[in-house]
């Protein structure tokens, strides 16, 4: 009888363990990264009697989380890119929105302005004509302006973002780092890990693939160390390496990301981050925010250095030759600050002019150019002296001096759009005629507002609005790939989500089955105690008498 | 394949939203009555819209410098028709004049009309325009062309510039004339001469008791430049009706490109607006019955 009792108590217990187990699953159906819990029952080993072997009761065994490593990491692979795709099509959907639109863009001011151009000539005695030229020609400058500084905002805002971001990063894993010190010190004998603290573990490498692609390997003390990039240590064990933001050494408003390493050892895996909303946003800045301004400069560059160039070339109203007509922005370099020599770079012909960012490196012996969008090398034509300099994609370079190891970064275009301004302050100085012409001249500006359709951009093949629509269509087609891409993903993300959500998720409906399943065994039990009972009164009784 | 609870919630609450952004995105399209909103919903349209809005812009340009020019045209040929007349009725007195039974008090009179005649011809050789623009003064057109120094040396301080306006893409017409068609022409009696030139020797041979035997030949040569300057006016006007027409009809074209890649099919929108519609209470409905459905509510 005592067996049967100790039976029962066994079932209590183990029912009990279960309901419990259900209540916890009932009560996390809502936590995030919570796995459900499973309770595992072993059989007590029998007990020997004459007849054989009688069972003994029923132990707890453990209680399992259900979870899987592989769609874990599936979906954790997932959460990157779609984070990815989707960070870097906000961002790109910022310039999609406001690139094209009649009130900020450029192409519906070019226009106007052209018209005035056209009126001048149409009257070009009109002191009225030619203020509204000169106030058109002020309004197309605000627009660059003002397009530009949409685009720095960006760049300020997505370099605050990529900090955040950063910080954000070294505390998750501060918090890896402290959670795999707690578990390799959890003694595995008793109980083992308690699943919530892998649940957590797990949670906080799930946050991480948000920002970056992490690669994970679990030690044998259950500690998990967790890789960036490619391969690049962010949590070993209980320490943890922090990511920071810096400035490219050539170009310090381009913002990197390294890794600070024990010993004091920095390295830069700005090349090396992929996937995550900082792999987004490194990858926006350079396909999108860089080629844009670029872009939107070259425009700048081109319509100043055109419309000076025959402006210059006419007379003014009272019989002076004409002048520069906009302000145009030389091409920016920086220079490393360990460099020993000195460059001059100028525009050589605007025509040639890419919206690419290059480099310029001497090695002692000779130069190189590489152009950072492409990846590869331009020649150079000439010898570098002022006679000869060096000539590549609409811009020549003259080396002052040189020491060998001396590095340029040459932005040609970049500052082209917040540059451009209107020289020209009076009406009458607007050089509508031709030299020697009288003050009802027009043909000089018949000349100007040619330039309207004239394709002198683009090595010859496209006018300035053909040269800001390459702008649109590269701004469209990339944000309509990257929406594409993000809607992919995010399909691609929601399938691994719920193939591991049927292993890890709780199903309520499923717990109350349960529920009424363990209350009946409860109860079942409960019933052996009451049986055993009953029996032994029935003994005492016939006992007794 | 099991389906936990949090999963059935986020996949309607996430059907709900991706139909809200559609149902959102189409409406957008509905109210501002346009397919592309943004580059990115169509890239290559975008580009060409933005092509086709420059060419309807240049143009509507275009007919602008059209009517500025058909506008000086007309003040030329005004002009011009002006001097004609006069220039007949001088004919008329010039073979009046010549009729040698006439007193020499008729002549003076006739004189005194040449004259009034030749004060007119200056004047209307330094028109102006609206804007204040001598017409017939080539490129130096804020300097008055025409002066006498009264004593029949008529001299020019115009050029011979020619304005042009741009037209249609490839056409460009000029606006005027300089004032050297009213100067050297050959004169009967040899060397060059001008109309101020023959209206002033016919009117002094008159006052002097003669008539002026030359005057006929060289106003009829000075008519003959005339008429040659009108019908130039008037190819050039046709030239104008003809390259408007030409912008019109080059508009109407480009308007329609740009609207089909540019302009909504309501029809088609409003159904797809329907459809998201109904996909989206269907979402929240089944939201509902969704959540409604639990073993809890059994286990009472």
């Amino acid at each position: 009888m005592a067996s049967i009792i100790n039976t029962g108590i066994s079932a209590l217990n183990a029912f009990k363990r279960q309901m419990e187990t259900t209540g916890h699953n009932i009560a996390n159906v809502n936590t995030e990264g919570y796995s459900r819990q499973t309770v595992r029952f072993d059989t007590r080993p029998p007990e020997s009697v004459p007849e054989g072997y009688i069972g003994s009761g029923v132990d707890v065994s453990s209680i399992t989380r259900n979870y899987d490593n592989f769609l874990a990491d599936r979906v954790r692979d997932y959460t990157s890119s779609h984070e990815e795709f989707s960070v870097y099509h906000d961002r790109a959907s910022q310039i999609d929105n406001v690139i094209a639109d009649a009130s900020a863009g450029i192409s519906g001011m070019l226009q106007q302005f052209f018209a005035s151009v056209n009126d001048v000539a149409d009257d070009p005695t009109s002191i009225p004509a030619r203020s509204v030229m000169l106030s058109r020609a002020d309004q197309l400058s605000d627009r660059f302006a003002a397009l530009n500084g949409w685009f720095e905002d960006i760049r300020h805002q997505m370099n605050r973002e990529l900090e955040f971001q950063v910080n954000e990063v070294n505390s998750i894993s501060k918090s890896l780092a402290d959670i795999n010190a707690r578990i390799a010190n959890m003694d595995r004998a008793v109980g083992g890990v308690p699943n919530d603290i892998l649940d957590e573990r797990d949670r906080l490498i799930d946050e991480l693939s948000r920002y970056t692609n992490v690669s994970t390997l679990e030690q044998s003390d259950g500690s998990m160390n967790v890789f960036v990039g490619t391969g690049q240590a962010l949590v070993v064990g209980g320490t943890y390496n922090t990511l920071a933001v810096t400035n490219n050494p050539l170009a310090v408003d381009h913002k990197e990301i390294v890794i600070q390493q024990a010993g004091g050892l920095v390295v830069n895996v700005s090349q090396q981050i992929t996937g995550g909303s900082l792999g987004g946003l490194l990858r926006f800045a350079d396909e999108v925010l860089d080629e844009s301004q670029n872009a939107l400069g070259r425009v700048a560059i081109g319509l100043g250095t055109f419309f000076n160039a025959a402006h210059s070339g006419g007379m003014d109203l009272d019989g002076n030759p004409g002048s520069d007509f906009f302000s145009v922005a030389a091409p920016q370099v920086m220079a490393n600050p360990a460099n020993g020599g000195s460059i001059s770079v100028a525009f050589d012909n605007v025509a040639d002019l890419t919206t690419h960012e290059y480099q310029l490196d001497f090695d002692g012996a000779g130069w190189s150019l590489y152009d950072l969008d492409t990846g590869s090398n331009v020649a150079l034509s000439g010898s570098g002296t002022v006679a000869d300099p060096f000539v590549a994609d609409g811009i020549s370079i003259v080396v002052n001096a040189a020491a060998a190891g001396d590095s340029y970064s040459l932005r040609p275009t970049r500052l082209g759009a917040s540059a451009f301004g209107v020289l020209v302050a009076d009406e009458r100085e607007i050089a509508a005629a031709d030299p020697g012409g009288g003050v009802g001249d027009n043909r000089n500006a018949r000349r100007l507002a040619d330039l309207q359709t004239a394709n002198l951009m683009m090595g010859g093949t496209a006018s300035f609005a053909n040269t800001y629509g390459a702008l649109i269509a590269d701004i469209g087609t990339k944000t309509q790939q990257a929406a594409s891409n993000a809607g992919v993903q995010e399909h691609l993300l929601s399938q691994a989500e719920a193939a591991k959500s049927a292993v890890s998720g709780v199903n309520l409906d499923e717990e109350a089955a349960d529920l009424v399943r363990f209350q009946q065994a409860y109860q079942a039990a409960a019933q052996v105690i009451n049986v055993a009972n009953s029996l032994f009164d029935t003994l005492l009784n016939a006992v007794r008498r | 394949m099991r389906i936990s609870t949090s999963q059935i919630f986020t996949q309607s609450v996430d059907a709900m939203l991706e139909r809200q952004r559609e149902l959102s995105q189409t409406e957008a399209q509905v109210a501002s009555g346009k397919r592309v909103l943004r580059p990115s919903d169509d890239p290559s349209a975008a580009v060409r819209i933005l092509d086709l809005q420059e060419a309807q812009q240049r143009l509507s340009q275009y007919q602008r410098n059209a009517d500025m020019a058909t506008a000086r045209l007309d003040l030329e040929e005004t002009a011009l028709q002006g001097i004609e007349n006069l220039l007949q009725r001088v004919r008329e007195l010039t073979v009046q004049g010549n009729n040698d039974t006439l007193s020499a008090d008729d002549r003076g009179a006739i004189a005194a009309e040449v004259r009034e005649h030749m004060e007119s011809f200056v004047q209307l050789a330094n028109s102006r325009d609206a804007n204040g623009e001598y017409i017939f003064a080539g490129f130096q057109s804020l300097t008055q062309p025409f002066s006498h120094d009264g004593a029949g040396n008529f001299s020019y301080n115009g050029d011979s510039g020619q304005r042009l306006l741009k037209i249609g893409d490839s056409r460009e017409v000029a606006i005027g004339d300089p004032g050297d068609i009213f100067m050297g022409f050959a004169a009967v009696a040899g060397g060059t001469t001008n109309i101020g030139e023959v209206l002033y020797t016919l009117a002094t041979n008159l006052e002097a008791g003669n008539g002026d035997p030359n005057a006929l030949s060289d106003i009829d040569a000075a008519f003959t430049n005339l008429l040659n300057t009108r019908a130039k006016i008037g190819a050039r006007m046709n030239a104008i009706d003809d390259q408007k027409a030409a912008n019109e009809s080059f508009d109407l074209a480009v308007a329609n490109v740009r609207s089909s890649l540019e302009d909504l099919d309501y029809a088609e929108a409003i159904s797809r607006f329907n459809q998201q519609l109904a996909a989206l209470q269907a979402a929240q409905q089944s939201f509902i019955r969704i959540q409604d459905l639990s073993l809890f509510n059994f286990l009472r």
